[in-house]
């Protein structure tokens, strides 16, 4: 159970917390449970990759965080698409469209 | 705009750390507390719910370091804390620290020092453009008429007309100068002071693209007819400190040997001429020679008269090749009227034709400084790039005794978990603080060396002009060598020990017995090399320093001592042969009234200033390829100086048969010379040549009348030590038709220092506008012939010096080192009833042992380097036995001193605490 999650790889993470955030803006934690959501379990980032991805993004310039009052009145960072963060959301998507139909078609040649 | 947030945002981590960090802690630990209330949700405890978020997520500090470690400033976080903690470290033990940061600054800063002297004198440039198309015309061969040289035997001057012949049909240059350094008289305000005159073309500054710093310089047009261009451009350096950087001296009138020129500009800043060493003070055209350095054997007009160097600029795209095949066309016919003036026949026709133009390099200018300084550099950068290694392969033993001393500390970080990268990281921050330490020590040292050999320079020499300058590329070297010996001497320590065992390294260590660690090998070679290095250098400096005391104890022939010189040049102020020839008489005569002086005698040219006069002369019935002169070739050379009446007696040279020049012999009288034992076995073996005549000159070209033998003297060296003994011809002054520079010797009973200040005086008195030149004793002026002599051997026995004494602290540590390690064994022995005599040989064994082997391979080593300096040495083979012996015995002294400490301290071990300590 602990390492399983981090055989996600670095850039892939970047994507799907990016993809996280074009849904709403939240915070951290949050962001780790969409996802583990979303992926029915199969990925469980860690708090180090998790950050490590966010820190990145953020220095980026594809995401921005704030400081705010989260629902237990608890002061949390959130964080929310830019611009930018969305446009390269898009592009992410297309590339690994086009990566994923090469795989699939390579893994079933026979 | 990514970039920037990056930059930013890193920035930020660095500089508010604390904030950062408490944002980041605040952040995860919501983070955590949210995950901790899902699970608490599912039903565990709050603790449970904390560690299975822990154990799922990662704990908070290791997540905190991921992430501090994500971004790019966290290398630069890690090496400030690798910085602060090597300064605590080394601050801890700053006896390693002052002895590594010392050998390092030693041995750099001798490498800096020695570098920028080879940079200023053979690897600098000209300061002008493109100086790889400028060029040294040179045409080797025989010499006829009259030729000057300073450099090459004289096969760098030409004569003005053919100057000008080859500047008007040679196509293969953009520009062809003459440049020709003259010493004339300038009259200030109340006295008249020697200065260094340029004689140059008109286009000298064109083809050298110069700009001017004031006014202007100078074009063709100021080069028209001779004695017509009476204009004069100042150098910066002498505008500067003779005028203060007044720009109202331009079209000024300057007196110059008593003539005012005007002023028309001053060079730029920089711009030293085409010889370095020597900054002209004045630039002048040449037109104007005999105003400015007359000389009846170096007239403008004459064909036969060569004393003017040439250089030319290559058009771009010509090579050197291409450029002497274009100019063996060109220079032929004009040795052809040159030979026919010369009235050459048969084979000394052949051969002054066979004379080829050649083009040597003339990137660094005319090579007047670097002939000489040449080969003595590189031996000595050859000899202190050895003491660096020394010096390394010290700090190298010292990182890995230290490596060692430090292992247990290492093992321990090792197992809590740091890289290895890591440490290694670390442990070269060490060495790089050491390393930048002793870099900046270094150029301290490297420029206090550097002023200790400017001012230890004779004045007027060539190498004044070498400062100490720390311009941008010693500068560099500097640097750069620092970084390559850190990398040389802290790498592979800084590998070995972080490369442990660590079972054996966390155990107790007390209970090893054995002898000598896994570091112990490395340390014997080191100090194996240091040794052998060591001799290599010792030989060097030893053959250097005999070298000097012989060329000091050689025999000149001319007893130096309690003599006085100094020079005038009347001739420079317009004054004729005959008032010449009375004034000399009259100075002469007045000296020699002084109290305290025993004899006075002048002579035209000084002696052991290089100043030499050579010229062919004619021994009576001589008929050519008859016989009666030794073979090959008829050589009938000789060196001649003009000289007044007791010169052989003021300067102790032995009259070995006939009579001195007495007041008797004057220009009317019957015409005599005295030659000296050499001549007379070269022209007269056997026979005696007193009553025979000698005539100056050969062939049909100077019809001069044969002058009588009426003297032999005792063969006395003219240029120095080093020279060898020539045929030497004397003339009385009284005869010389072209009496110009006087040259006075004055004997005295006591000590003549005081007589300085009367002579000046009395010069003054019988004329106001004759500068004194170069007075000082005699001593003075031939140790100052020897400067490059002495300073090379001391400096390579300064090296020498510095290489013992880095091998013996090598060598100390070393056996120090092993003594410690021993101790157990040696208290052992003795408790077992062991004799200390054995202890003695144990620890004296060891160092001998090194010792005899490195000094071994040093000697085999010297041997075969010894062959480099041999041009160099002067008395002494390159394989001297003395020195080698003297080396060997150096060399055991040296270890005998290291071993001494050691010894004592392993012959004082008591056995009883030795084997207590566990």
């Amino acid at each position: 159970m602990p390492d399983k999650s981090s055989d996600l790889v670095q850039g892939t993470l970047d994507m799907l917390v990016l993809k996280t955030l074009a849904l709403e803006s939240m915070h951290d934690y949050g962001i780790s449970v969409r996802i583990e959501q979303m992926s029915k379990g199969v990925f469980r980032p860690n708090a180090g990759s998790l950050f490590l991805a966010i820190q990145r993004l953020q220095r980026d310039g594809l995401i921005d965080g704030e400081w705010k009052a989260s629902d237990n009145s608890r002061r949390a960072k959130y964080y929310a698409l830019t611009e930018k963060g969305r446009k390269g959301l898009n592009k992410e998507t297309r590339e690994w469209g086009r990566q994923a139909a090469a795989i699939a078609r390579i893994l079933e040649a026979s | 705009m990514s970039l920037l947030r990056n930059l930013a945002s890193g920035l930020r981590s660095l500089f508010r750390k604390e904030q950062v960090d408490r944002e980041l802690d605040e952040e995860l630990r919501a983070y955590h507390e949210m995950a901790a209330e899902a699970k608490m949700q599912d039903g565990l405890t709050r603790t449970e719910a904390l560690r299975a978020v822990r154990l799922e997520r990662g704990t908070l500090e290791a997540t905190k370091e991921i992430i501090r470690s994500g971004g790019w400033e966290s290398f630069f976080d890690t090496w400030r804390q690798d910085i602060r903690f090597a300064l605590r470290m080394l601050g801890k033990s700053p006896g390693f620290t002052s002895v590594s940061v010392l050998t390092l600054a030693l041995g750099i800063g001798a490498n800096t020092a020695i570098f920028s002297l080879t940079d200023q004198i053979l690897l600098r440039n000209l300061p002008v453009p493109h100086p790889g198309q400028l060029f040294v015309l040179r045409s080797p061969g025989p010499n006829h008429g009259h030729t000057w040289g300073d450099v090459d035997q004289g096969a760098q001057s030409f004569s003005y007309p053919m100057y000008k012949d080859l500047r008007e049909w040679a196509t293969v240059f953009s520009g062809l100068l003459a440049c020709r350094r003259v010493t004339v008289n300038v009259s200030g305000h109340d006295e008249t002071q020697a200065a260094h005159a340029d004689l140059v073309s008109g286009n000298f500054f064109d083809t050298l693209e110069v700009q001017p710093e004031l006014g202007r310089l100078f074009t063709p047009s100021d080069e028209t007819a001779p004695g017509t261009n009476a204009v004069a451009v100042l150098s910066y350096s002498y505008w500067s400190r003779q005028f203060g950087s007044d720009p109202s001296i331009l079209d000024k009138p300057l007196t110059v040997n008593g003539i005012p020129l005007t002023v028309v500009g001053v060079a730029r800043k920089g711009f030293y001429g085409l010889e370095i060493g020597l900054t002209p003070d004045l630039f002048i055209p040449v037109t104007m020679k005999a105003q400015m350095a007359p000389n009846p054997n170096q007239t403008l007009e004459d064909r036969t008269d060569r004393w003017l160097p040439v250089m030319g600029r290559l058009k771009p795209g010509m090579t050197v090749a291409r450029a002497q095949a274009e100019l063996q066309p060109i220079y032929q016919p004009l040795l052809e009227s040159d030979a026919k003036l010369l009235r050459l026949s048969g084979d000394d026709w052949k051969r002054y034709l066979a004379k080829p133009l050649l083009l040597a390099g003339g990137a660094h200018g005319r090579l007047v400084l670097q002939e000489g300084a040449e080969e003595p550099l590189l031996v000595l950068m050859s000899m202190v790039g050895l003491v660096l290694l020394i010096a390394c392969a010290n700090l190298a033993g010292l990182l890995v005794a230290r490596g060692e001393a430090r292992q247990r500390e290492i093992a321990v970080r090792l197992t809590m978990g740091a890289k290895r990268a890591r440490l290694i990281r670390q442990l070269l921050t060490e060495s790089l603080l050491i390393a930048v330490a002793g870099g900046v020590a270094s150029i301290a040292l490297a420029g206090w060396c550097l002023n200790a050999i400017a001012a230890a320079i004779p004045p007027g020499d060539g190498m004044g002009v070498l400062a100490n300058s720390l311009d941008f590329r010693v500068l560099w070297f500097a640097i750069g060598l620092t970084l390559a010996t850190t990398i040389l001497f802290a790498f592979a320590p800084a590998m070995r020990a972080t490369r442990l065992d660590l079972q054996s390294t966390l155990k107790d260590q007390g209970s090893d017995v054995s002898v000598g660690g896994s570091n112990l090998p490395l340390r014997k070679v080191l100090i194996v090399s240091q040794v052998a290095l060591t001799a290599v250098v010792l030989a060097g400096a030893g053959l250097l320093a005999r070298t000097l005391v012989n060329l000091e104890q050689t025999d000149l022939g001319v007893k130096t001592s309690r003599v006085l010189q100094f020079s005038v040049a009347p001739d420079l102020n317009g004054s004729t042969s005959v008032q010449i020839l009375a004034f000399a008489d009259r100075a002469r005569n007045e000296i020699g009234a002084f109290p305290g002086v025993r004899s006075v005698s002048i002579s035209s040219a000084p002696i052991f200033e290089g100043d030499d006069y050579v010229s062919n002369f004619t021994p009576e019935g001589y008929v050519p390829h008859s016989g009666n002169l030794p073979e090959p070739g008829d050589d009938s050379d000789a060196m001649y100086d003009y000289i007044g009446p007791n010169y052989f007696s003021t300067m102790g040279i032995p009259l070995i048969a006939g009579r001195e020049f007495t007041e008797a012999d004057s220009a009317a009288s019957p015409k005599v010379c005295v030659i000296n034992q050499k001549m007379a076995e070269h022209f007269f073996a056997g026979r005696n040549p007193l009553g025979l005549h000698m005539t100056h000159g050969a062939g049909k070209l100077y019809a001069n009348p044969p002058m009588e033998i009426v003297g032999v003297v005792a063969n006395s060296k003219w240029d120095g030590a080093r020279s060898d003994i020539v045929p030497f011809l004397y003339m009385p002054y009284s005869q010389d038709a072209h009496l110009g520079h006087l040259a006075f010797y004055i004997r005295t009973e006591r000590e003549p220092a005081s007589m300085a200040a009367s002579l000046r005086s009395l010069i003054q008195r019988l004329d106001p506008n004759l500068p004194v030149n170069n007075l000082r004793m005699l001593e003075e002026q031939v140790s100052n012939s020897m400067f490059n002599d002495r300073m090379v051997a001391v400096l390579s026995v300064s090296l020498a010096l510095l290489a013992a004494l880095l091998a013996a602290l090598g060598l100390y540590g070393v056996l120090a080192y092993v003594v410690a390690r021993r101790t157990r064994e040696i208290g052992i022995r003795i408790a077992v009833g062991g004799e200390r005599a054995d202890i003695l040989r144990l620890v004296v064994g060891q160092g001998g042992r090194l010792t005899v082997v490195g000094a071994v391979i040093g000697i085999a080593a010297a041997l075969v380097a010894m062959r480099w300096v041999a041009n160099l040495l002067y008395g002494v083979t390159a394989h001297d036995p003395l020195t080698f012996v003297g080396v060997v015995v150096l060399l055991a002294i040296v270890s005998g001193a290291a071993c001494y400490i050691p010894t004592r301290r392993a012959m004082r071990v008591d056995p009883i605490t030795a084997l207590r300590y566990e």
